[in-house]
């Protein structure tokens, strides 16, 4: 059961980010000064476990700031449950992931 | 190519081993990433971040659940070129993408004796002129040439303005010295050759000015600079400078490599054997195969083995033996390649597991002209499990070779000039031939022969592999093979469509295989057959009778002994199953491999551990299970079935997202997979999404009306209201039960499970469940006549039989449920209560009305309880 679920540092330092605002892949990186290629397979998983969701933002926004359109990813209900259970266990984490200021929150 | 380019390449590269379906939207996030992290402030390593799309990329193949993943790589021979055409290619753009290796692929390779000269008292190689010049007048005679060359730094006007450049002062003796032409202008005044890194020399300079004698000559004798000459001879007499070989630094890579390569291959040839000839005639194109896998293997090695050499600043030496190894590995694999594929069209055979071990084989072989190949042949992979309470088919494992311990020993031609060979068993009581192992060409022989055995599953369908088998037994009636294949064609088609006339046929033919099979270890492929045919009729004695007699053949038939499990685990005798397990276990070290072993193994001790109460080690080895078989590249069904019983395994267990990701699984390698399907109904209706329930339900059963199902969704109906619709899908149920005997048969766990929980037909219900208590004694059974004679009001008889379904500590939350009210009817509130309450803890979803039902009688328990307490309190 995904409240049951086990989460790795590193997934749960995912989780935290997205859960802090940072919520694209790139952000998280950034945040959490993981390579590339660990943050996106991480958030797969995450996502296939339904941890976290994603979305694609509207085109309308996107072209109004004259950029690609982004996928963003927000905390799913069981997510926040298995971040919770995660913090417990890794009591550092928030102190590892601030939360963002800024245009991301 | 521009920095944006390129980027672009590496992503685009990477979206190949997306799968398709995801490819488009993967690109499209990391092309917006990527135009994000172009544009950080903080000056991202952009390359860096492309490169982890490959990682990405690769989990989501490696997460891909489609068989099609495997199928990508096994099916044809033209894209297995394709790829080492685009691997070679890619190690070749990587070499010269490495400056090490670029170097040593372009290195210019420099003739005769040249040396660098250096004193022996300095830690450079520079000299200054003034050694030079005492050098030269010196040695003069010993060198051919001998030049001195002075590297200064000096300012050059550029187009992009004045810029620092190391130059290197020169004569034109060392470009003649080099054997490199140059062109002179007319004028006669000093050329600037721009320098390439391609000339290995020390002087690591960005231009040579070349000029007269006299010009160097005047340069102040302390100028440091550089001696290079030609000697005359091998070596240097009677000298106090030491002189380094040019040659001899630069490393001959090309030549090098091109001698160890086919060293490498000629041992792996030695080692592993020749591919060796096929019986028949299958034209050129399998030795064209071979010959461009071997081309093409050449550059990927080469530039792989340079490639990993290069890492460092310069290429190591041990290139050399990273390709001497490299080209021992690929030899290997391309013999090993060849031998996995049908000679006549070159597709893989589907079961590389099946391969792995030379003995898994097993046929007469008479003239055949069909192969089967990769998504084709379920024939050596395929088994299937039973589905423990809904009293479904049981372990199927079918088909010619179906894990046979044989091994071909000996082949020759008869006098009508038909191929004709003998097999005898290397496991069993005529074991221990392995003397004449290693024939590659017999080894081939086989392989082929093993195309044509596998004849009858195509990709199209059963249907033309049951009419390919028609014709093969009508032109050769004694061919006891054919009809072997024919009964197990017969069986699978009965699988698929749930059509129980085709367990009938399969019967009569594999009777008619086993008369013409000869009374030795041949007749066992016919007795595994029919035993799994009796498995499907639930006939468990006859099944585990049939299952012993092929054991009893001596020729190792691992599906035999799986199936002798099989029928002790629906026969109640768990004991056994786990004996007959283990023999499978053992022989299945020894004559399979342990890919095969985990697949025809691991399913069946995760539903032993599951029925003796360890869920948790029933999902690690069903999740096995589901490994090697996505390894085996097992057919769709089998694949999907796993997936399904995982689902069950997890449902059962309460988890149900987890149940929903195994059965949707299960769905996506088997669209048709009817079970999977009312797996993911049951979970929604668990979730309480009804509607959608209702329709993955009607699904299901528009596949196959599998009488569990068609009652489950009665249920579903009459919990959301739809009474008449109820009623329907339960007469349903009861017209099914009574199509025909064989139905009845089928069908007697579920229709006394049915009748009672409906309350109708009690007497019959008790009736069904005796019947099937006479054919089988597993707890499931024992289960269902307990809640009969509950609901027949046979109490006591119904706690004596719910304590043998308990008998093995399952958690089954029905089973508990069945247990709880049982114990309730007799006033037996402490047990009752345990049992009800380990229902609702197990699974507080696991019936959609029973569990209510649970909840409700736990309370009237508990205010019964109190009641008393308040009662005797009173007193």
């Amino acid at each position: 059961m995904a409240t049951e679920l086990k989460l790795s540092h590193t997934a749960a330092m995912i989780l935290k980010a997205i859960e802090a605002g940072h919520v694209y892949g790139f952000g998280v990186m950034e945040v959490t000064g993981l390579p590339s290629g660990t943050v996106y397979p991480a958030m797969r998983r995450l996502e296939r476990d339904s941890l976290i969701r994603s979305r694609w933002e509207k085109q309308s926004i996107a072209d109004a700031e004259q950029r690609p359109p982004r996928k963003y990813y927000t905390l799913t209900a069981s997510g926040r449950t298995t971040l919770e259970a995660a913090e417990k266990r890794y009591p550092l984490l928030a102190k590892l992931v601030p939360a963002v200021v800024g245009p991301d929150a | 190519m521009s920095p944006a380019r390129f980027h672009l390449a590496i992503l685009r590269s990477a979206a190949l081993l997306v799968p398709e379906a995801q490819r488009a939207d993967w690109l499209a996030e990391w092309r917006s990433e990527l135009w994000h992290v172009r544009r950080d402030p903080h000056g991202v390593n952009v390359t860096a971040f492309c490169m982890g799309a490959f990682r990405d990329a690769f989990w989501l193949w490696r997460d891909d659940p489609s068989p099609d993943r495997d199928a990508f790589f096994a099916e044809s021979p033209t894209r297995c070129l394709s790829w080492l055409a685009a691997l070679g290619a890619l190690c070749f753009a990587v070499a010269l993408l490495l400056p090490a290796a670029r170097h040593g692929l372009l290195y210019l390779q420099f003739p005769g004796n040249l040396v660098l000269l250096t004193s022996p008292d300095r830690n450079s190689s520079s000299i200054s002129r003034k050694r030079f010049e005492a050098l030269k007048a010196h040695y003069d005679g010993q060198f051919t040439g001998l030049v001195f060359c002075a590297p200064v730094r000096m300012p050059v006007d550029t187009p992009r303005g004045k810029r620092m450049l190391s130059v290197a002062r020169t004569t034109p003796e060392l470009f003649r010295l080099l054997n490199i032409p140059l062109a002179r202008g007319n004028s006669g005044r000093p050329v600037v050759v721009l320098a390439d890194d391609r000339w290995d020399l020390p002087a690591s300079v960005d231009a040579w000015l070349i000029e007269d004698q006299s010009a160097i000559a005047a340069l102040p004798a302390y100028t440091e600079g550089f001696a290079f000459g030609r000697l005359r001879y091998t070596s240097l007499r009677d000298t106090e400078f030491h002189f380094v070989r040019i040659a001899e630094r630069s490393f001959e890579l090309l030549p090098s490599l091109a001698i160890v390569l086919p060293m490498g291959m000629l041992l792996a040839i030695l080692t592993s054997g020749l591919p060796g000839s096929h019986p028949r005639r299958v034209g050129p194109r399998r030795g064209l195969f071979l010959a461009a896998k071997i081309l093409l293997v050449l550059p990927i090695v080469l530039f792989g083995s340079l490639d990993l050499a290069s890492l460092g600043s310069s290429v190591s030496p041990v290139v050399v033996d990273i390709v001497f190894f490299g080209s021992l590995f690929v030899a290997r694999w391309i013999l090993a390649d060849q031998r996995r594929r049908c000679p006549v069209c070159l597709r893989l055979l589907a079961t590389r597991c099946a391969w792995a071990s030379r003995r898994e084989f097993f046929s007469n072989g008479t003239a055949r002209n069909s192969c089967a190949c990769a998504g084709m042949d379920y024939s050596m992979c395929r088994s299937g499990r039973p589905s423990g309470p809904d009293g479904s088919a049981g372990w199927i494992s079918a088909l010619p070779g179906a894990g046979s311990s044989l091994d071909a020993t000996f082949l020759e031609k008869s006098g009508n000039g038909e191929i004709q060979f003998a097999l005898l068993p290397v496991i069993g009581t005529n074991g221990g031939l392995a003397a004449k192992r290693g024939w590659m060409a017999r080894w081939l022989f086989v392989l082929s022969i093993l195309c044509a055995a596998s004849a009858w599953p195509q990709a199209g369908g059963t249907d033309s592999e049951i009419q390919a088998l028609q014709d093969r037994v009508k032109s050769a009636p004694g061919d006891y093979a054919g009809y072997d294949g024919l009964g197990s064609a017969y069986f699978q088609k009965a699988r698929e469509t749930g059509d129980i006339t085709y367990y009938d046929l399969a019967e009569r033919t594999l009777e008619k295989a086993l008369a013409l099979a000869p009374e030795d270890f041949r007749a066992a492929d016919p007795l595994v057959h029919m035993a799994s045919v009796y498995m499907g009729e639930h006939r468990f004695a006859d099944a585990l009778a049939y299952a012993q007699k092929a054991i009893g053949t001596g020729a190792g038939n691992l599906a035999a002994f799986a199936i002798e499990g099989d029928a002790y685990t629906d026969m109640g005798d768990y004991d056994e199953a786990e004996a007959a397990y283990n023999t499978l276990q053992a022989l299945g070290r020894l004559a399979s491999t342990p890919v095969m072993l985990a697949y025809m193994s691991d399913s069946r001790r995760a539903y032993l551990s599951y029925l003796r109460g360890d869920s948790a080690g029933a999902v690690r080895l069903m999740k096995s299970a589901i490994a090697a078989a996505r390894r085996c590249n097992v057919p769709r069904e089998n694949l999907a079935w796993l997936y399904f019983e995982l689902g069950e395994r997890y449902f059962q267990a309460g988890d149900l997202e987890n149940a929903d990701s195994a059965y949707q699984s299960g769905i996506t390698a088997d669209p048709n997979h009817y079970r999977s399907v009312a797996g993911l109904a049951k979970v929604r209706a668990a979730q309480g999404k009804f509607a959608d329930s209702i329709k993955l339900y009607e699904r299901s059963i528009a596949i196959i009306p599998f009488p569990v199902y068609v009652a489950e969704l009665g249920d579903v109906y009459k919990k959301v209201g739809r009474v008449k619709e109820a009623r329907q899908q339960y007469d349903l149920v009861e017209y099914i039960g009574h199509l025909s005997r064989l139905n009845q048969v089928l069908a007697n766990r579920e229709l006394a499970l049915f009748y009672a929980d409906e309350g109708i037909k009690l007497p019959e219900a008790l009736e069904l469940a005796r019947k099937e208590l006479e054919i089988r004694h597993d707890i499931y059974t024992w289960d269902t006549l307990a809640w009969v004679l509950y609901k027949n009001g046979r109490g006591q008889e119904a706690a004596d039989a719910i304590d043998k379904a308990l008998g093995l500590h399952t958690s089954d939350s029905l089973i508990l449920f069945h247990a709880g009210m049982i114990y309730h009817s007799l006033a037996k509130d402490s047990d009752a209560e345990t049992y009800l309450s380990r229902a609702l803890t197990t699974n507080a979803h696991f019936h959609v009305f029973y569990a209510e039902t649970a909840s409700r009688t736990l309370q009237d328990i508990a205010e019964s309880g109190n009641r008393d307490l308040r009662s005797s309190n009173a007193h």
